[in-house]
């Protein structure tokens, strides 16, 4: 017996992954639907001896996608339709909800509707009569509360009935003028899968999916079914004045709230906002406090992030420092030696580094995503971002850039545009991440002393200019286009599930070490490679070793390029084992300079010796612009899901970088001249 | 549509680089209607237009074609009702537009033929066009102007932009005049004509607003909440 698909769609915020996990348990994971690329969680629940695979498709309010991202979970639909279609449903948002309820119900999959958040629409009086509502929809309704699990079972036996039976939702009368036009449309229509009503409404209201499955599915006919669709939409448009996806959409909206009231029964009561949401919204939105209360909540995180961390990350790496001290003495000296204890250690290590304070931030950001104060973040600062053509919801990715680029490439997953998520993404190496601090602070303490915090705060800001700058520049460029609809719904808040949280926190995790620690690792084994040979003739100590290795030679062979920054092979061979990590570049120059690493005085007054302060300018600028590290382009590969997007913008970092440089370098020889 | 296809033609001989936003603007529609338009032209093989890509609407080969052959229809429509027959510029170009549409090949070739004529001498040393003019200003009534096929689309905004309603207020929703893909999610969530909402808050300095529907609350930007035309209500 085959295996029964079952695709859970309905409206975001309904509580639809709750029910997935109750469903799935703890076979979720995510997974793959055909031709989509977006990630989306699959399971699989064996129900009286049959499996049954289960698929979390993105929350959506409709068959018409406002979005490249709507449309995936469209396209998963249309393409690939599922055996069965679950329906969650937010019972106390019963009109909005039953809109989406009414198109899913016109493509004719077999349906259940679980009536979720069911307790709460009990407490609110306004819960709807289950058997009435299966009626008129003809599909089976289960009143279900995803968070305690309340009428689980019950939905999983009229699941397991539903995939047999040949019942399909009842075919639903919409207006006497749209009907016959569908109809004839869907008359020219053969039988598939998806009924021909539904296709041709979604046709008529210009739907590029459904014209695409029907290119597909039925190549010769399907010119003329699009003429008749597009014929039948500017009647519709010349009768009601409005344009064919607004009448259909005003109808199905009509017809949800008759539905909604009929259901409901007694008339019915204004539903309104909750009111402990207002109370919290008249605060946390409040004109003056708002912004405020935002900025300190960021604080928060940012610190929980970064330094509720660093104990973990403390342990972390005294625990592979001494592990790799542990292999040293127990392996022989050579090659193998150093790739284990140096190479590999030190990978997995700077891989496993991060894990903690990813875990705070996700676990920030899922409370953020969970309670609903998301939505108000994005909310508060559009205004802001919108003006570089960035989302709302950019605003903390780029904040958390500031500690470190890995997470915060991340935490870009919350924007739903790709074009918003891609410019975020591309920009977010300029804002000026943790590691490049010591850094700074080395290259001010040796050229700028006093002058410090003026340097550092210029550093910063230029980052963050250049950051939104580019964005701006990014969307009149290569992603241009109209704006991403900022449309979206406020959500009540609601007090987050532990259960929910961790799985958040666990999926980002995992994901994580899984997929850019694969990567990350292969690029320190190439980097140790590049420092370790050729090895040394015998006797060269620590500085001409490195100076002879593979880095060295690179370095040597980049001078010609980096001169005109001012800097010489040195620098250029720090600034290679900095690609890896830019705090390396400290321990490099230090190697190099054939000091210890801790003397870190020594080596600011070593460089001061050494360069000019207008080369100090170039290595600071040089710095903050070139890419912080390869686990960031690791991570922008993995969620941009391109290596050319990756590679791309690690080059053109690196020209601006150079570019930048080589201006504050010349500007610093011409306004002093005296001191070079 | 043919419209449409026209009006690319020139934009792209005078800008080079065509987008929704410049269709609207040049025709005095909303981008919803040219996102439309374009999606049919699309379909039917005229312009290369793709969801969502403002940035590279070209004519096809056939569409240029067809475009070429209206533009001087049309503009010879244009100077005949204007220059000829005296309309008032607006209408001329309203009705130019609907008379291109309707009018057979054969019925343009004889107005063509009989606007040269007007030009030629007829007597007293005027033009048939001068005699016209005169008989027009001594006792001839002037035309009146003819609506357009689409009445609808040159109908001015009668409400106000729901931007502009101050919070605690509620308003009605009249027309949806925002781009495709905001329209399509205002539709689907519920902001349709006849809806009444109520504007909650707004954020400072030009920021997104919140408005409340049926049950819960929605954020839109500034810009999207003025494409929503509505009335005030009590």
């Amino acid at each position: 017996m085959n295996s029964v698909r079952v695709a859970l769609v309905g409206n975001p915020n309904t509580g639809k992954s709750s029910i997935f996990n109750r469903l799935t348990g703890s076979s979720a994971h995510e997974g793959n639907y055909p031709g989509v690329t977006v990630e989306l969680f699959c399971g699989s629940r064996t129900i009286e001896g049959r499996l049954f695979r289960f698929i979390d498709l993105p929350g959506q309010y409709s068959l018409m996608p406002a979005s490249a991202d709507e449309a995936v979970a469209v396209k998963g639909i249309l393409e690939d339709p599922p055996d069965l279609v679950l329906n969650v449903v937010d019972a106390t948002n019963l009109e909005r909800n039953l809109q989406f309820t009414l198109q899913l119900a016109q493509l004719g999959l077999r349906m259940v509707v679980a009536l979720n958040m069911s307790d709460e629409a009990e407490a609110a009086g306004r819960m709807p009569n289950v058997s009435m509502l299966s009626e008129r929809l003809g599909v089976p309704v289960v009143r279900t509360v995803g968070r305690t699990g309340e009428g689980l079972s019950e939905l999983i036996r009229v699941i397991a009935r539903t995939a047999d039976s040949d019942a399909r939702p009842r075919r639903l009368i919409f207006g006497v003028d749209t009907d016959p036009e569908i109809e004839s449309v869907a008359s020219l229509i053969p039988d598939g899968p998806i009924s021909a009503t539904g296709i041709a409404t979604m046709l008529v209201e210009g739907s590029a999916e459904a014209e695409d499955l029907l290119r597909r599915s039925f190549p010769d006919g399907a010119g003329a079914v699009v003429e008749a669709a597009g014929l039948a939409s500017e009647r519709l448009e010349s009768l009601y004045g409005d344009p064919a996806q607004i009448v259909l959409a005003g109808l199905r909206h009509g017809l949800a709230s008759g539905l909604a009231t009929e259901v409901l029964g007694r008339p019915r009561r204004r539903s309104t906002t909750p009111l402990l949401t207002r109370r919290i919204d008249s605060v946390l939105l409040n004109r003056y406090l708002g912004v405020p209360i935002f900025a300190l909540i960021m604080y928060l995180v940012f610190w929980l992030t970064f330094k509720a961390s660093a104990p973990f990350e403390h342990l972390i790496s005294r625990g592979f420092s001494s592990l790799a001290g542990l292999m040293r003495s127990a392996l022989p000296d050579g090659p193998l030696q150093s790739l284990l204890a140096d190479g590999i250690t030190g990978g997995v290590g700077g891989v496993i580094l991060y894990a903690p304070g990813i875990s705070v931030l996700f676990l920030a950001i899922s409370l953020m995503e969970d309670t609903g104060y998301m939505s108000r973040a994005a909310f508060l600062t559009d205004g802001l971002m919108h003006r570089f053509g960035l989302h709302g919801r950019s605003f903390i990715p780029m904040l958390l850039g500031f500690g470190c680029t890995v997470p915060a490439v991340l935490a870009a997953r919350t924007l739903e545009s790709r074009r918003d998520r891609l410019a975020t993404i591309l920009v977010l190496p300029l804002i000026s991440c943790g590691a490049r601090l010591p850094v700074y602070l080395m290259v001010t303490r040796a050229f700028f002393p006093g002058r410090q915090a003026i340097v550092l705060s210029l550093l910063y800001g230029s980052g963050m200019a250049l950051a939104l700058l580019g964005a701006r520049l990014l969307r009149k460029t290569v992603l241009s286009g109209e704006d991403s609809p900022f449309v979206m719904e406020l959500p009540p808040y609601r007090m987050p599930t532990l259960k929910a949280l961790w799985r958040h926190v666990w999926a980002r995790l995992s994901h994580y070490l899984a997929k850019a620690g694969t990567v990350i690792l292969a690029f320190s084994v190439v980097l140790w490679l590049l420092g370790y040979f050729p090895r040394p003739r015998e006797g060269a100590d620590r500085a001409q070793a490195l100076e002879e290795s593979f880095a060295g030679r690179i370095g040597h062979a980049l001078e010609p390029v980096m001169e005109p920054l001012g800097f010489d092979w040195r620098i250029s061979t720090a600034m290679v084992g900095a690609a890896g990590a830019k705090e390396l570049f400290i321990s490099q120059t230090a190697i190099l300079s054939s000091l210890s690493e801790d003397d870190e005085a020594d080596l600011s007054s070593v460089l001061a010796a050494r360069y000019a302060p207008a080369t100090g300018v170039a290595v600071l600028v040089f710095m903050l612009i070139s890419p912080p590290c390869l686990a960031t382009v690791a991570m922008v590969k993995k969620e941009t899901g391109s290596w050319r997007i990756a590679l791309a913008q690690y080059a053109a970092l690196m020209i601006l970088a150079w570019l930048l440089a080589f201006l504050s370098h010349t500007l610093f020889q011409i306004a002093l001249p005296d001191r070079f | 549509m043919e419209d449409y296809l026209r009006t690319i033609h020139s934009l792209t001989a005078e800008e080079g680089r065509v987008r929704v936003a410049d269709i609207a603007r040049a025709r005095g529609v909303s981008m919803a209607s040219v996102c439309e338009a374009l999606h049919r032209l699309d379909r039917e093989g005229l312009v290369n237009y793709t969801l969502g890509s403002s940035g590279s609407i070209t004519l096809t080969e056939k569409g240029a074609g067809m475009a070429r052959r209206l533009s001087s229809t049309h503009g010879f429509l244009l100077d005949f009702l204007r220059d000829l027959l005296g309309v008032e510029e607006d209408a001329a170009e309203r009705d130019a537009c609907a008379m291109e549409h309707h009018l057979s090949p054969d019925t343009i070739s004889h107005l063509v033929a009989f606007s040269q004529f007007a030009d030629s001498m007829v007597g007293g040393g005027e033009t048939l066009r001068d005699a016209f003019r005169r008989f027009e200003v001594d006792g001839g009534e002037a035309p009146g102007s003819f609506r357009g096929r689409r009445g609808r689309r040159c109908a001015t905004r009668q409400g106000i932009g729901l931007s502009e309603i101050p919070e605690g207020a509620r308003a009605r929703v009249m027309h949806l005049h925002a781009s495709c893909p905001v329209r399509r999610r205002l539709a689907d969530m519920g902001i349709l004509p006849g809806v009444e909402v109520e504007m909650i808050r707004k954020a400072p300095l030009g920021g997104p607003v919140i408005v409340a529907l049926d049950g819960f609350s929605l954020s839109l930007r500034r810009s999207e909440a003025a494409a929503v035309e509505v009335e005030p209500v009590a």
